[in-house]
């Protein structure tokens, strides 16, 4: 039988991630042609950065909720590694994930809220810029987090592969 | 770890379609309207051009 138990808070954060990719989705696809809807959208958006804005502020440095500020020993770490010719560290999470976790953060807070501007001010050039500049960032985002687990993925089926190869028949 | 992710993730996007769906049907334009809506087609710039 499933036992149920209360979602961890780094499961909070991933579904807090899905319902915000899930308004961004929809706010860039009503754009053009459903005005309500995409004001629905936005303003869900507004209301879910607001959300973990206020989250990150009560959660100080304590993750997962605290902002995603790639530290200063990470960047280090990687770059020691890399320096010495050890690739096995592109494999998993680079600081480059938080990095751009960082800059999408900061880049929709100004959307949403230029989107807020265009429906009062009608500030809608800017709102339009912002927003289709920022779809540029989530995409490499996507390719950033991506990345490093699909990596990680293609080495240790290549382990599996050698180690069959390797295996003496019993 | 990474299809945890990606089911939780795709769970909140399909929550949030949903919620749009929803709103569209009952306080905008109709279901039919919301579903081509969300799926990028909407027409509103035609109904302002056909207004002129």
């Amino acid at each position: 039988m499933t036992k149920l138990r209360l979602p961890s808070a780094f499961e909070l954060l991933l579904f807090w991630h899905g319902l915000f990719v899930g308004s961004y989705t929809v706010a860039y696809l009503t754009a053009e042609g459903a005005q309500g809807l995409h004001q629905f959208a936005g303003y869900s958006a507004l209301g879910l950065l607001a959300i973990r804005l206020l989250a990150a502020l009560i959660a100080g440095d304590r993750p997962p909720w605290a902002l995603p500020l790639p530290k200063a020993s990470m960047w280090n770490n990687f770059g020691r590694k890399l320096a010495a010719g050890n690739f096995s560290v592109l494999r998993g999470r680079t600081p480059f994930a938080p990095l751009s976790g960082l800059v999408i953060l900061g880049t929709l807070v100004l959307v949403t809220l230029s989107g807020l501007a265009a429906d009062w001010w009608e500030w809608e050039d800017l709102h339009g810029s912002l927003a289709e500049g920022s779809l540029a960032l989530v995409l490499i985002h996507i390719a950033i987090v991506s990345f490093g687990p699909l990596l990680r993925r293609l080495g240790e089926s290549r382990a599996n592969t050698v180690d069959a190869t390797l295996t003496p028949n019993a | 770890m990474f299809h945890k992710a990606l089911t939780l993730v795709l769970l909140g996007v399909l929550l949030m379609g949903s919620a749009t769906l929803i709103y569209g049907t009952f306080y905008d334009k109709g279901f039919a309207a919301s579903v081509t809506g969300i799926l990028g087609f909407g027409d509103d710039e035609h109904e302002e051009d056909d207004d002129d």
